[in-house]
């Protein structure tokens, strides 16, 4: 792509303008030349005419002595004694060996004025030309202008006309762009103008990080909407239970032995409600953790202190630790002491495991905590869904919050690591969370 | 006798326990398979069925049921109160609908007004006409501009009513007593879910409409607009 648009590079907009304004300028001075040519050729037409009736007039008539308009003035004096010795049309004043200017009757003439040597003595010859007869008419003057104000016009309109094609693209982006939003949220191609091109490539490439935003935005919002009608669900199935208690509570006198039976009821689902609400507020920490809270954990500290607590909840079962040497990791020690928690909890409580093992492994760049235990398991193609948010086994007691493992992928995903379910050696199942051990 | 079906314990327990207290005779299934199963083998007087369940959902149940022509009355629980799933369970079929968590009296109520619907069926022996609608009591039968219509059983009901009251403004408290035998107070909009029902199924072809809301009031099947 990128060589493609090297080799065959579009034309940039400068050098359009340029174009446009060279194009225009050639066509201005061309005509202008032509006009001025045309005029100079037809002044010098009138001049020879002219010059060739001066010289006419004075061969035919060399003695006349009238001022005729385009007549040439002689005025010849004798250099000693300034006299005139003879003269054609209007006197000349004296002057001075040279060229000059000088007004006789009104009118300028250009005289020169030389010496002769004569057999007669020695003589100053003036000769006058009328200045208007050779220069052009200043009369002409406003019409220069005019022809000189209508060339700039012509320029401007003849750049005007050029530049059209040359920012065609960019009007065509403009319009583009004018229209975005409006459903088709497109770049089109633009072809012609090298800035046009980049613009509408850099445009493009706004637009695209833009709908990302948008789809990563919507997504996420889609994510909390179906998380939070979820929780709802899962909140409005207990309180319908306890509803249901409450109002068979209220209306029926109950004998006392039924009336234990419901209350028991009512404390097991408000206990639901309760889980459901503790685990709803730890997956809420757990997308808020902060990486300056990450501490160092000593992973066999933890799991021996699981595997305590446990153990005084629940006495017949027996949880083993092994994790020698495992030494420390990096990370959110709540949050991973929650994770295994969660794990041992479901071995007991889903599984009616009798025995726990919790092995701590260290590998290469990660940490392998594993819980075995010897309960009923789960079914294979169940190991992956019931990581799911509000997801349940078939084989789970009732009454749990369908979060607690997804809290465990939860804690997972923020050490850097997996879990995974799989058959165990104990013959329950075995959760293999990995976290990273890199700093 | 009343089937309750419910995929969470506590829900299916607690439920049927307070119906049982009330004086219904209850039965249970956790699953919708369960509960056709049931429902084949023995002959029940309504049924109790949660719309969210894993596999064979609720909705999925009523339109089995009503395929198979069982027109039991069913009451619907929705544990969520978005409008889709009320009309997915009663476009399929069920007679009406309570948002969990309810009040157990509200559902002991309704069951025991749809077990009386249900046990006396009306009695009208001839076609009533109206505009473009024809209806057909005794074989239960709804034509537009010559075309058959097909209603659901409740909707069958609800636009009888209408038809025998053509021209007369029904409120929705008497629709609701007429139609589903709730001679109390009741919280619910099912009677305007199922006009829309039958709006949009009689209006088909750019048919004009013929049930029409008299605002603040209720509705009324008449021919002119």
């Amino acid at each position: 792509m990128r060589l493609r648009r090297k080799l065959n590079r579009t034309v940039s907009l400068r050098t359009r303008v340029a174009i446009a304004a060279a194009l225009s300028a050639a066509a201005v001075v061309a005509l202008f030349a032509v006009v001025t040519s045309v005029l100079l050729v037809n002044n010098d037409a009138t001049q020879l005419d002219r010059r060739l009736d001066s010289i006419i007039d004075t061969s035919i008539n060399p003695d006349r002595n009238v001022a005729e308009p385009r007549g040439i003035l002689t005025t010849v004096r004798s250099r000693s004694t300034g006299q005139v010795v003879y003269q054609r049309g209007f006197q000349l004043p004296p002057l001075p060996v040279g060229t000059s200017t000088v007004s006789v009757n009104g009118v300028d003439y250009r005289v020169r004025t030389v010496e002769m040597t004569q057999p007669e003595g020695n003589v100053r010859v003036s000769i006058g030309i009328r200045v208007d007869s050779i220069l052009m008419d200043r009369a002409r003057i406003p019409l220069y202008l005019l022809i000189g104000a209508f060339a700039v016009l012509l320029a401007a309109a003849l750049g005007w006309l050029l530049a059209g094609p040359a920012i065609r693209p960019l009007r065509r982006l403009t319009e583009h762009t004018r229209t975005l939003g409006q459903g088709d949220d497109k770049m089109p191609e633009v072809h012609g103008i090298r800035e046009a091109e980049d613009l509408s490539e850099a445009m493009t490439g706004m637009l695209q990080r833009l709908a990302a935003a948008q789809a990563a935005t919507t997504n996420s919002l889609q994510a909390a909407q179906d998380f939070a009608a979820n929780a709802a669900h899962e909140l409005r199935t207990p309180l319908t239970a306890m509803r249901a208690d409450l109002d068979t509570l209220r209306i029926h006198n109950l004998p006392e032995e039924e009336r234990e039976e419901v209350v028991a009821d009512l404390s097991r689902a408000q206990r639901r409600v309760e889980a459901i609400i503790t685990a709803l507020g730890q997956l809420a920490s757990g997308q808020l953790a902060k990486a300056e809270d990450r501490e160092s954990i000593d992973v066999a500290d933890l799991l021996e202190r699981v595997a305590r607590e446990n153990m005084r909840q629940s006495p017949d079962v027996n949880i083993e630790v092994k994790a020698d040497d495992s030494g420390v990791i990096q990370g959110w020690p709540g949050g991973l002491r929650l994770a295994v928690d969660n794990l041992v909890r479901n071995a007991i409580t889903h599984g009616s495991a009798t025995r726990v093992v919790l092995t701590a492994d260290r590998r290469q760049h990660e940490m392998a905590i594993i819980v075995d235990d010897n309960g009923r398991g789960l079914p294979a193609d169940e190991h992956r869904n019931v990581l799911g948010r509000f997801a349940r086994g078939s084989t789970a007691a009732p009454g749990g919050s369908g979060l607690g493992l997804a809290l465990v992928a939860q804690q997972a995903a923020l050490h850097r690591g997996t879990i995974e379910l799989s058959d165990g050696a104990l013959g329950g199942l075995r959760a293999t969370l990995t976290v990273s051990t890199a700093p | 006798m009343v089937l309750m079906v419910d995929d969470d314990p506590d829900v299916r327990t607690s439920v049927a326990r307070g119906l049982r207290h009330w004086g219904f005779d209850v039965r249970v299934a956790a699953t919708g398979k369960e509960a056709l199963r049931l429902l084949s083998t023995e002959s029940h007087d309504a049924l109790v069925l949660d719309v969210q369940m894993p596999e064979l959902d609720g909705v999925a149940v009523v339109t089995a049921l009503r395929a198979l022509g069982n027109d039991i009355p069913i009451c619907v629980l929705s544990a969520r109160d978005t409008v889709n799933d009320r009309i997915a369970g009663l476009e399929a079929g069920a007679d009406d609908y309570l948002t969990k968590p309810f009040d157990l009296g509200e559902l002991v109520a309704r069951l025991h007004a749809l077990l009386r619907r249900s046990s006396h069926s009306e009695e009208h022996s001839d076609a009533m006409t109206v505009g473009p609608l024809t209806i057909d009591t005794a074989r239960r039968l709804v034509f537009v501009a010559g075309e058959r219509v097909e209603l659901t059983k409740r909707e069958f009901d609800l636009l009888a009513v209408l038809a025998e009251n053509a021209g007369v403004v029904l409120t929705r408290q008497r629709l609701l007593e007429l139609v589903w035998g709730y001679d109390f107070d009741v919280d619910t909009n099912v009677a305007d879910v199922f006009i829309s029902y039958l709006r949009r199924k009689l209006e088909r072809d750019g048919v004009p409409r013929v049930i029409h809301t008299v605002r603040g009031i209720g509705y009324v099947l008449r021919d002119e607009p």
